[in-house]
């Protein structure tokens, strides 16, 4: 069951309504002293010839000056606005003329604009049935202001339905990449990082596999590459491998890619050979070196952390020659390791070694896989067991409920049959017993 | 519930300034509590047969900036409701607004519900009444609740707040824009297995449904997590036959979940497991012997009043120097037993 049609509650006819909101325009006109306008009467009018549209359309083009006007007044004018533009049939064309004027700052309010134009902009892209096309339009507006005044938490939490929206505006590929990559631009300037890469990565998604080599694709693929690289936090770079448009760097960008495959699945080593082969290379590029020097000893950990096996244990100085660092600071970047969320593990500095509980495959390949897979059947067996214990408990129990009862009935037998004996005898001996 | 609504709330209608404070518009969200649901549901099971909808007033809490609210408590409030008009009964709205914040001073009134999910312009009417300067919500804005009640449908709740509409005072006065909200329904663990049990007696002929046993609890928990484990290693095997497509998120999240277990020696789990075991027949075997200390000296009293002779009180006496060493509880039911013991004997 769809929600209410309608959320705007209003009384009056659409010819009041009209005339009310014209004379309101006029009057601000008025106040910032343009004494030429007469909207009133124009619309009145074309009203009474029953021409709606046109007197809509006069309305709309004298909307402007709303920005002017005070802002207790605006969201209620704005409103008005939109009930009248709602009931015409297009609505799409009257929306397209209001929401540039949005976008504009607004005169009256520098301190709250922002906040006033996303609460109309809201309201009218919930007006709008929510599989037509025309929410698309007021999504990249609302994106426009949310820039200019950078106010992107405000958005954040409702673009987890961005997937669905897309789907159901059916919106093809160009135009979807747009708004990921409004979105992405915005998230980046409001220093979202994270978010500014997962939607860079949304838009790179959107490229088809035909056109995964053209340039666009290939400066935005670039751009997401360096992200990644640079970025503190990001260590899994398998996302980025799989799109068709970073596999296209293979050939166009051959270094960039080859620092992505070390990145990727290979160790501290071939990135050291990767530097010494291109001496100057990274500097060049505008990637941070030391980062990329350190990110690339915790995925070498990481590594190493994952590759022990069954033994789940690790020295350190096999820790200390993998990462070509003194011994004394391993304990260091273990536990940076463990910050950055690679590996779980606790020191044992007793036994100079670092004991692994848990450590993420960079590589999740099929051996993986089978881990997974007989770690479940462990798991499983293990579980059946307890279940046929309790079980097997559960008939004991039952059977020895019944057996006890069996028993009482005997004695209850038993006890009436000696009933002449009279009752307070066994009784008495019983306390004796007790007290002995 | 059902599946929500698409709706962007990016900002809430710029209130009045409080003092020293700058107006914000920042989006807000709700958080309902199940009781207010239940009590709504209540009040509209019980609702006058000619009428469609019965509507009350919600209670809760609403964070210092006005961007969480929580709704944690409702009540019924009396309203008739014609084509033409419609009444609420005010006095009794102010009365128990009143006494509820006498009863719960640190809830305040957040706004009103509905059960039905329709709008009209009542329920703008009713909506400025409760967003009002003065008795209500003002000047943070009145929170609207609609909860569906159609029989045999899923129930539906939503969550608006309102903005004015309109460039005249008087058409202000009786309508407003509803702007949709998200809100979300906060039950924890404890509720949720409780409400499980309740409704699994829909299902029974005598609509009844005894208490679960900790050990069929265990049973019922441990058959939920082998079919989870096979719908797993279902999807793993697929991977593996090379029949789905293997998603390498998916993949570590699975080996991050079952690599959870520690790594501790077998030798170290058997010794801390006998360890406890030890502990558990110790605590076992102790409140074994507490037991019979409180039976024994139960019959003991029970024992003299039956007998009445010389000897129990003698007996009772005797027991009483070793029972205090071991136990307390037992010692002062005795006493009890004593005084009526004595009662007796006078």
């Amino acid at each position: 069951m769809p929600g209410p049609a309608n959320t705007l509650l209003i009384e009056g006819t659409f010819d009041e309504l009209t005339d009310e909101l014209a004379q309101y325009l006029d009057g601000l006109k008025k106040s910032q002293g343009d004494e030429s306008s007469d909207i009133q009467a124009e619309t009145s009018a074309f009203l009474q010839d029953g021409k709606k549209d046109e007197a809509l359309k006069k309305l709309v083009v004298g909307s402007e000056i709303l920005n002017q006007a005070p802002e207790k007044e605006f969201i209620a004018a704005y409103n008005l606005l939109i009930h009248l533009v709602r009931q015409s049939p297009n609505i799409g064309m009257y929306l397209s003329r209001i929401c540039p004027n949005l976008t504009k700052p607004i005169a009256s309010s520098p301190a709250n604009g922002g906040g006033l134009a996303l609460a109309v902009l809201g309201t009218i892209f919930n007006i709008v049935p929510a599989d037509n096309d025309v929410r698309y339009h007021v999504l990249l507006a609302v994106l426009r202001v949310i820039r200019a005044t950078s106010n992107f938490e405000t958005l954040r939490p409702q673009l987890k339905q961005l997937d669905q929206w897309l789907e159901k505006w059916e919106m093809d590929e160009e135009e979807s990449r747009k708004l990921y990559l409004a979105i992405s631009e915005t998230a980046g300037e409001a220093g979202e990082e994270e978010h500014a890469y997962t939607y860079l990565l949304k838009a790179l998604r959107t490229f088809p596999s035909d056109e995964a080599s053209s340039p666009e694709a290939k400066e935005y693929s670039l751009r997401a590459l360096k992200a990644a690289l640079n970025s503190p936090s990001h260590f899994d770079f398998q996302d980025i491998t799989e799109l068709d448009s970073i596999q296209a760097l293979r050939n166009s960008e051959p270094i960039y890619f080859q620092l992505l495959e070390i990145f990727n699945s290979d160790l501290l080593d071939d990135f050291n050979d990767f530097k010494d082969e291109h001496d100057g290379w990274i500097d060049d590029s505008g990637l941070d070196a030391p980062a990329l020097n350190r990110k690339m000893r915790l995925l070498t950990l990481a590594s190493i952390a994952a590759a022990t096996g069954q033994t789940r244990s690790l020295p350190y100085a096999h820790i200390a020659k993998a990462l070509q660092i003194p011994s004394e600071d391993v304990e260091m970047w273990v536990i940076d390791v463990i910050r950055a969320g690679l590996v779980e593990g606790k020191l044992s500095q007793l036994n100079q070694t670092f004991l692994i509980h848990r450590s993420t495959y960079r590589v999740f390949g099929e051996n993986q896989w089978r881990e997974v897979a007989s770690r479940l059947d462990m798991w499983r067996n293990s579980l059946i067991g307890v279940l046929q214990v309790i079980q097997n408990e559960k008939t004991r129990f039952i059977q020895e409920k019944e057996e006890e009862i069996r028993v009482a009935d005997q004695k209850l037998e038993s006890a009436s049959r000696g009933l002449g004996k009279g009752r307070g005898k066994p009784r008495q001996t019983a306390i004796d017993d007790d007290l002995d | 519930m059902a599946e929500q609504d698409s709706f962007l709330h990016l900002a809430r209608p710029l209130g009045p300034a409080s003092i020293g404070a700058q107006p914000s518009t920042a989006p807000l969200s709700v958080t309902i509590q199940p009781q207010a649901i239940f009590s709504i549901l209540d009040h509209s099971t019980r609702r006058p047969v000619d009428q469609e909808r019965v509507i009350g007033t919600l209670l809760g809490t609403r964070s210092e900036d006005g961007t969480e609210i929580e709704i944690r408590n409702c009540y019924a409030v009396p309203h008739t409701e014609t084509a033409e008009q419609v009444e609420v009964d005010m006095d009794y709205q102010k009365q128990m607004l009143a006494l509820h914040l006498k009863a719960n001073p640190r809830e305040v009134l957040v706004g009103w519900y509905a059960t039905s999910t329709d709008l009209n312009t009542f329920s703008a009417l009713i909506q400025n009444f409760y967003g009002q300067q003065g008795d209500g919500t003002w000047p943070h804005p009145a929170v609207h609740l609609t909860v569906s009640t159609v029989p045999g449908k899923e129930i539906e709740s939503r969550t608006y707040i309102s903005a004015p509409i309109g460039v005249t005072a008087e058409r202000a006065a009786d309508s407003c824009l509803f702007i949709p909200v998200p809100h979300e329904l906060k039950y924890g663990e404890a509720e949720k297995s409780g409400l499980e049990l309740i409704s699994s007696a829909k299902d029974n002929e005598d609509r009844s449904q005894g208490m679960l046993t900790d050990l069929e609890g265990l049973e019922r928990a441990i058959q939920h997590v082998l079919d989870m484990l096979e719908r797993v290693s279902n999807y793993v095997n697929n991977v593996l036959d090379e029949e789905a497509t293997p998603s390498s998120a998916l993949g570590q999240f699975l080996m991050n979940a079952l690599s959870l277990a520690p790594k501790v020696d077998p030798q170290d789990i058997e010794r801390d497991f006998n360890a406890h075991i030890q502990d558990v027949l110790v605590v076992s075997y102790l409140a074994n012997t507490i037991r019979t200390q409180i039976d024994l000296s139960n019959r003991l009293a029970t024992a003299a009043l039956t007998l009445g002779t010389g000897d129990a009180v003698a007996g009772d006496a005797n027991k009483d120097g070793g029972d205090n060493k071991n136990q307390r509880g037992g010692g002062d039911r005795r006493n009890k037993g004593r005084g009526q013991q004595r009662q007796q004997e006078a």
